[in-house]
């Protein structure tokens, strides 16, 4: 059998696999919203954890993250600040979203902020714009599978038919099996990128300096290569706020929904501390395949080709087959979860808002209609972009970050309006939009659009929120009244607790 | 988080001082650094994991002793 059939048929086993996954584990019987959605708000730790960090890791951390190592060496690390800092907002902003979640039945952003601002219209755009930014995120998965298809049998099955692959895989065993197929295949998928990416790496550098001491590799960077193992002084600025850019991670709509479906806030709280360690680990095996990229395959033509070209070059094919399908779990694990997000953004904000009579059934039938359309959309864009993976996923997460400020009122600042709200978030995404593809403001003084959406979105949210009537006390009752009300049940046990102890 | 006026703070102080050990100015004077050489990495490489790796520690005392729930 040629090499890329072998590679070729380990990948379909797994893509078998996962459909069985999504299968065995969807939600039997009749199907509700909330099953099909959150998952019943019954997914436990362990899987939350998967699902969660298979989530947050796409072809982005596969693919694009050693393309960037590739070009441009250790400046990627000031990524590593988000993988950290972010992760500690599921518990800042997780915790009092599930609360209100399992007391008011909340399924997305839309429908939580807008029933707190009381604004139809604020519900329906947060619901546009998160659809708007989730797409340019869904077409880099979708071209991501189609390089690896590519690639990995030499041509064969061209880009597009690969992206036609990975497309119909997705849809597969997202219309069968709803949230859960999504967070357990997430589950299987996580497990087998780590594995096979620490497994990656220690081949490459096996077979590419003769032993899994990487001194020698380190040692021809810093020699050849030192731009690649530095960060200039220039990039100083762009370092240090990329990662409030990177927020937009715990934001962005398939991440928070993940606040709604898990079964207690305990298990937020340990996902938002244990998620850095899979996070900073995975990068470790990437540098060291775009390192030995960088000094034995150079000049290569497209840098995100770097895995899956050093793989083809350096590996036996079950192990590329192997890799390969980490690799594609990678991009499917996001993108399902991504097209589930988009589904249940179109059927609670935009159908249910419009149509709030109609039943589950006919909700779930648009929302399934739904992902076919917008995935074929992604899918046709992706055939005309080549821009790096990792710039289109940094404008998808900057423009999903913008709803931050209308969700800080709604959970922590009794001061906030709808006009506020509503207008931070119109300038917020209209400065994201300009900083981003008008050249005569791009990215000023080297930061990041998202950062720029943010800062002006926030201006304009508190300044308007300070001249414009609040939502009624009811809502502020139904809201922080409740919050407050949960923490003070939390606090009076341990206090008492602490009494008894002091005497 | 349980949260006084003077534990928020402290948290501040703490994330100052995070954000300080892995940019500006303490992670900016290491990512110059190619020497001492140390687990066969460059110093600016290995500082990086190493102070990633402190603040994964960190944040699971964080957890573990003021985190709610």
């Amino acid at each position: 059998m040629e090499r890329w059939m072998i590679i070729l048929l380990i990948v379909a086993i797994y893509c078998a696999v996962v459909i069985a996954v999504g299968v065995f584990t969807r939600t039997k019987g009749q199907t509700t919203l909330q099953d099909y959605f959150v998952g019943n708000r019954s997914i436990g730790a362990f899987v939350s954890f998967f699902t969660y960090v298979a989530t947050f890791h796409s072809s982005f951390a596969f693919i694009g993250a050693a393309g960037q190592m590739y070009s441009s060496g250790i400046k990627f690390f000031a990524t590593f600040t988000s993988c950290v800092v972010s992760p500690l907002m599921i518990y800042i902003i997780g915790r009092p979203t599930w609360y209100l979640g399992k007391k008011y039945n909340y399924m997305t952003q839309g429908e939580l902020v807008g029933d707190y601002y009381e604004s139809k219209a604020l519900r329906y755009l947060v619901a546009v714009v998160s659809l708007i930014f989730l797409v340019p995120y869904l077409q880099s998965q979708i071209a991501a599978g189609g390089i690896i298809f590519e690639t990995i049998t030499e041509g064969r099955i061209s880009y597009l038919m690969g992206c036609v692959i990975l497309y119909a895989v997705i849809i597969c065993y997202i219309l069968l099996g709803g949230f859960k197929a999504v967070a357990w295949t997430d589950t299987v998928q996580g497990i087998l990128m780590i594995v096979m990416i620490w497994i990656a790496g220690g081949v490459i550098l096996l077979r590419t300096t003769g032993s899994l001491d990487w001194t020698s590799l380190m040692q021809t960077m810093a020699t050849n290569y030192s731009d690649r193992v530095l960060i200039p002084a220039e990039y100083w600025p762009t370092y240090m706020t990329s990662f409030i850019s990177l927020f937009g991670i715990s934001i962005y709509p398939p991440s928070f929904q993940r606040f709604f479906a898990v079964k207690n806030p305990k298990s937020l709280k340990w996902l938002s501390v244990t998620t850095p360690i899979y996070l900073i680990f995975f990068y470790v095996p990437i540098m060291i395949i775009a390192f030995a990229g960088v000094i034995y395959m150079p000049g290569l033509e497209s840098a995100d080709q770097v895995v899956p070209m050093m793989l083809t070059q350096y590996a036996s094919p079950v192990l590329v087959g192997l890799v390969m399908s980490g690799a594609l779990a990678a991009t499917m694990s996001s993108t399902d979860s991504q097209l589930h997000s988009a589904s249940s953004i179109f059927t609670v904000d935009l159908y249910k808002g419009v149509r709030p009579q109609a039943s589950d059934k006919k909700a779930l039938f648009a929302g399934k209609a739904f992902i076919v359309v917008i995935s074929a959309a992604a899918l046709i864009l992706s055939q005309y972009s080549n821009a790096l993976i990792t710039t289109i996923v940094t404008i998808a997460l900057g423009g999903c970050l913008q709803v931050l400020p209308s969700l800080i009122g709604a959970l922590f600042w009794r001061g906030a309006s709808k006009a506020g709200a509503f207008s931070g978030l119109v300038v917020g995404v209209l400065v994201v939009i300009l900083t981003q593809y008008v050249p005569a403001i791009q990215a000023p003084l080297g930061l990041s659009s998202g950062f720029w959406g943010l800062v002006c979105n926030l201006l304009v949210f508190v300044v308007v929120s300070k001249l414009t009537p609040k939502p009624s006390q009811a809502t502020l009752e139904k809201f922080h009244g409740y919050l407050d009300q949960v923490n003070r049940e939390y606090e009076e046990p341990q206090v008492a607790v602490k009494k008894e102890v002091v005497q | 988080m349980r949260s006084t006026k003077r534990h928020n703070w402290i948290y501040i102080v703490i994330w100052v001082l995070a954000f300080a050990l892995v940019n500006y100015p303490i992670g900016a004077w290491a990512s110059v650094k190619l020497d001492p050489f140390i687990l066969g990495m460059p110093f600016s490489v290995f500082y990086f994991w190493m102070a990633y790796s402190v603040l994964i520690l960190a944040g699971i005392l964080l957890a573990w002793k003021v985190m709610k729930d």
